[in-house]
């Protein structure tokens, strides 16, 4: 019982608390990152533009899983590292957490270096990588050290500033021909299925609650707003990937890297030819907290177990991502890198059914126990 | 306190440090042009505005024609004959003239489409003729023939041209099942006008269809809110203008072979009728008859129309992509095959609201 009792209680000090309605800014901003910007080819492979379909169902999807990891902590008591060690013991269980830490260095790497691709393609192709990505991470480390309640706050901004971006989808609306997009459903599960998968790193994101869960204030009102942020997303992808499909035709996407930021190319005002810029760079308030969310998530971990401060992981994690970043130096890795990023995330959220599972027994064998 | 002031202060004055380009310093691509010569070779021109001094007023263009092998050359060598650096981001019109349109502009869309620097609202165009001599040609001392060629385009557009632009080709261009089209302009005298539309298979031109057919391509196409037309009916000829018109696509699949079904719903007011006696313009039934003359007109066109694509195995229309969104099991091969059987019925809906302000 003492045992149980050490682990589980995940004290967080009142002052570093959030309220629950910011769970709403802090999913949707770590589930929307580069994906939205390039996904709507990666899921029309398989299943052209009946692929609409395969949006929703990840979205069915994610809200099952969210419910899962609310019901998993509640019955868990405190973060991922405590469900593990009550599950798996001492060291499997801390095993088992370092490998989630990696996995949201991962989406970190993943998210800026496809970023800083995105930059070099459209913007700057003879960027200095060394550079940039140096003074990039150290504003991250800058905002992460800042703590949990700074990014937070970023988040909000992001979101917030984002939103008009949403209006520019009028543009290419007008130019679509509606004539061409018509619902005959001709697709298989299996297509819709794979599609699903290859675009579930857009959706990636909710893991990150398995940390943060002891910093809501009140976690059983923060629930709806977790939903609403699922929601939110689910409605941005399908009205992006929609006035994709009806601006490019289906064999035409196929051939668009970045069908989000093409979509941008036809926005044009009288002050501006070529709004892809200001987008880009608007963009980098998306990503400067999905990036600062991973960070904090992965550096969190060794914090809950080994009692290091945080401020040493953050750094030593802004290190490898900055080698790391290095490594990746052309489009090939790149992509390799997303892909591998997108089938990890399908089976890290693949593995909350688990850990809902066994919190569930574990909770029912202990309460019998104890009676 | 003092290290942060530092290097904040650091950072605004780094950012100094950058190379400036000053738009007087670079060479501004507004419209270039690609000629046949022979199979192993192209001349491509293109045309840079030169900004006088604030006094003249007039705008003088550079032109740079260079003549080689590849495409890839092409950048090399007209940036050798340059003397400031060329930036295509303004680019505005790209032509390519028959010759070469008809043996397929494939690489050419290949660059397009991939260089990102590129917008996606130039137009293209195919010149009848020498493109070379098209861009070099003054039209007009205010503005540039960049300028000017966008105008006509434009112009066009809100008339009897079909909307096209680069986006609109590369659609089709990729699309199974539609091809693409491209206004077909020509140089004469002291002008320039768009003399038809020429038609696309894949990335090559097979047909042209004639300036006065384009209004009947637009009519398929999308919706129409300001074409006009003129026919020779029994007593005269007379001119209407369309102020609305509706598209709609039907598809049949019984047995094999599926049917389409294109209804097209116009309205639209007399605008030019000579002809006097003016008891019988009074008269309904001569409205009347004028609506169905016209209908017959538009539909006999338009039938017409969609025969030459057939014969030249190709569908600016679209029929192929309408098929494949709403019928289940698209086999692109088989389509293919069928598309000269396929059975295209037009029924033309034509109301005449008005004839003009005078009897």
């Amino acid at each position: 019982m003492n045992k149980i009792d050490n682990i589980t209680s995940v004290h967080v000090p009142d002052k570093f608390l959030i309220t629950p309605m910011l769970v709403f800014f802090i999913i949707h901003s770590m589930q929307v990152g580069v994906g939205i910007l390039g996904f709507e080819s990666y899921i029309s492979r398989y299943s052209g533009f009946d692929s609409w379909i395969s949006i929703l169902i990840s979205g069915v999807f994610i809200h099952i899983l969210l419910w899962m990891v609310y019901q998993s902590l509640q019955t868990g008591g405190g973060d991922i590292v405590a469900i593990h060690q009550q599950c798996f013991g001492k060291y499997v269980g801390g095993m088992l957490s370092i490998v989630l830490s990696v996995y949201f260095l991962l989406l970190a790497l993943t998210v800026l270096r496809t970023f800083i691709e995105v930059i070099q393609v459209w913007m700057f192709p003879s960027l200095n990588l060394k550079i940039f990505s140096f003074v990039f991470l150290l504003l991250i480390y800058y905002l992460v050290v800042g703590g949990f309640r700074l990014v937070t706050g970023f988040c909000l901004i992001s979101v917030i500033l984002t939103i008009p971006l949403l209006l520019l989808k009028f543009f290419p609306i007008m130019v679509g021909n509606f004539n061409y997009l018509y619902p005959a459903i001709d697709h298989t599960i299996l297509d819709l299925t794979r599609s699903t998968k290859d675009g579930i790193l857009s959706f990636l994101g909710i893991e990150l609650l398995l940390i943060f869960y002891p910093f809501i204030k009140n976690p059983q009102a923060s629930k709806k707003w977790a939903h609403f942020a699922v929601f939110y997303t689910v409605l941005i992808y399908l009205a992006t990937a929609l006035t994709a499909f009806l601006y490019f035709s289906e064999e035409q996407l196929q051939y668009v890297t970045w069908g989000t930021i093409s979509l941008w190319k036809i926005v044009e005002f009288p002050f501006i030819e070529r709004f892809e810029y200001i987008g880009i760079a608007l963009w980098m308030y998306v990503i400067v907290p999905n990036v600062c969310l991973a960070l904090w998530g992965a550096s969190r971990i060794p914090r809950r177990l080994f009692n290091i401060n945080q401020k040493i992981t953050v750094g030593l994690f802004c290190v490898a991502l900055y080698i790391l970043i290095l490594l990746f130096d052309d489009r090939q890795r790149v992509e390799q890198l997303n892909v591998f990023a997108n089938d990890v995330g399908f089976y890290v959220l693949l593995y909350i059914p688990v850990i809902f599972l066994l919190s569930k027994i574990m909770y029912e064998v202990r309460t019998r126990h104890e009676r | 306190m003092r290290g942060k002031l530092l290097s904040v202060l650091c950072l605004i004055f780094a950012a100094g440090c950058n190379n400036i380009d000053s738009v007087e310093d670079r060479a501004i691509v507004q419209i270039s042009g690609y000629d046949y010569i022979d199979e192993n070779r192209i001349k491509g021109t293109v045309g840079i505005p030169q900004y006088g001094e604030e006094s003249a007023r007039t705008v003088e263009e550079l032109n740079l024609t260079v003549e080689t092998e590849s495409l890839k050359e092409f950048d090399i060598q007209i940036q050798n004959e340059s003397s400031k650096p060329l930036s295509m981001g303004k680019l505005e019109v790209n032509l390519y003239n028959e010759d070469l349109a008809s043996r397929g502009i494939t690489e050419f869309m290949d660059i397009l489409s991939r260089d990102p620097r590129i917008g996606r609202n130039i137009y293209l165009g195919i010149v009848d003729g020498d493109t070379q001599k098209l861009i070099e040609g003054e039209y007009n001392q205010n503005e540039t023939t960049a300028k000017y060629l966008k105008g006509i385009i434009e112009n066009n557009i809100d008339q009897n041209l079909p909307k096209t632009n680069l986006h609109y080709f590369l659609y089709a261009y990729y699309a199974d099942g539609l091809d693409g089209y491209l206004p077909y302009l020509k140089k004469k005298n002291s002008h320039i006008e768009v003399s038809g539309i020429s038609i696309f298979k894949e990335a090559s031109q097979v047909a042209v269809i004639p300036a006065e057919d384009t209004l009947i391509l637009k009519l398929l196409k999308e919706k129409v809110e300001k074409g006009s037309q003129t026919i020779q009916t029994e007593d005269g000829r007379v001119g209407m203008e369309i102020t609305d018109s509706n598209t709609s696509y039907q598809v049949k699949k019984t047995g094999d072979v599926p049917r389409f079904f294109v209804n097209i719903t116009m309205k639209g007011f007399i605008n030019e009728m000579k002809e006097t006696g003016v008891e019988s313009q009074k008269n309904p039934t001569r409205i009347n008859k004028l609506e169905e003359e016209f209908s017959t007109y538009y539909q006999s066109k338009a039938e017409e129309m969609i025969e030459l694509f057939k014969d030249n195995e190709t569908d600016p229309i679209g029929l192929g992509n309408i098929y494949k969104n709403r019928m289940r099991n698209f086999d692109k091969q088989v389509w293919e095959e069928q598309y000269s059987e396929v059975l295209v019925e037009v029924n033309v809906d034509l109301k005449i609201t008005g004839m003009g302000i005078s009897l």
